[in-house]
């Protein structure tokens, strides 16, 4: 009972803020939903500091590697 | 009887020659694997294995001798690790894993190695399991 009041009260609201606020209020939805899309840094940014770990991993794994080696009495 | 002292003596050198070749490869072999007889055997045996953090782990209940040779290789295992880490600008823990990586490669069938998950597995003729942070 108090749900459909509510919803009566609303639509009444609509109606009394008119066609000349409902018009900029749908724009700026629009236009909310077109910022959001547009992210395009960041995950450019985590793939290259991906790629320099695993350079860096690579060269120290190289290193271990020849340490290994180098001691196998003891590996 | 002085062409067969040469013909002799060129076989008796050729032999020699062979000999050396393959007393320098006995050695060279040793060398590459330089392990501490009980410290292979009790690989061979599957009484340690290779941990993914790049240490010698006791399997099981084992001898006080098996776990001081455990002890002391980890030991001089962490000089090495901890060495290329500063070499490298790299954490000894990291070197560690790294070094964990290669060593279970390196396992040959029938030793023991600690798969990603903590369990004992035995190295089979095909590929181990690596941890996915392994390069």
């Amino acid at each position: 009972m108090t749900y459909i009041k509510n919803k009566k009260s609303d639509a009444a609201l609509i109606r009394s803020l008119g066609l000349k606020w409902a018009l900029p209020s749908i724009t700026l939805i629009l236009l909310s939903s077109c910022v959001n899309v547009a992210a395009p840094d960041q995950p450019i940014v985590i793939n290259l500091n991906i790629k320099i770990d695993q350079e860096v991993t690579l060269k120290a794994a190289e290193a271990v590697e020849e340490a290994i080696e180098d001691n196998a009495g003891i590996f | 009887m002085k062409q067969m002292d040469k013909k002799m003596s060129l076989g008796i050198k050729s032999k020699m020659i062979a000999g050396m070749v393959a007393i320098s490869m006995i050695a060279g072999a040793a060398y590459a694997q330089g392990r501490d007889p009980a410290y292979q055997a009790a690989r061979t045996n599957g009484q340690i294995g290779e941990k993914t953090d790049g240490y010698l782990g006791v399997i099981g209940t084992q001898t006080d001798s098996i776990r001081a040779l455990t002890k002391k290789i980890n030991i001089l295992r962490k000089q090495v690790y901890t060495k290329t880490a500063v070499s490298q600008g790299i954490s000894v823990e990291k070197a560690a894993f790294l070094g964990g990586c290669k060593n279970i490669v390196r396992t040959v069938t029938g030793e023991k190695y600690q798969a990603p998950n903590g369990s004992w597995q035995n190295r089979g003729s095909g590929q181990p399991t690596l941890d996915s942070a392994c390069p």
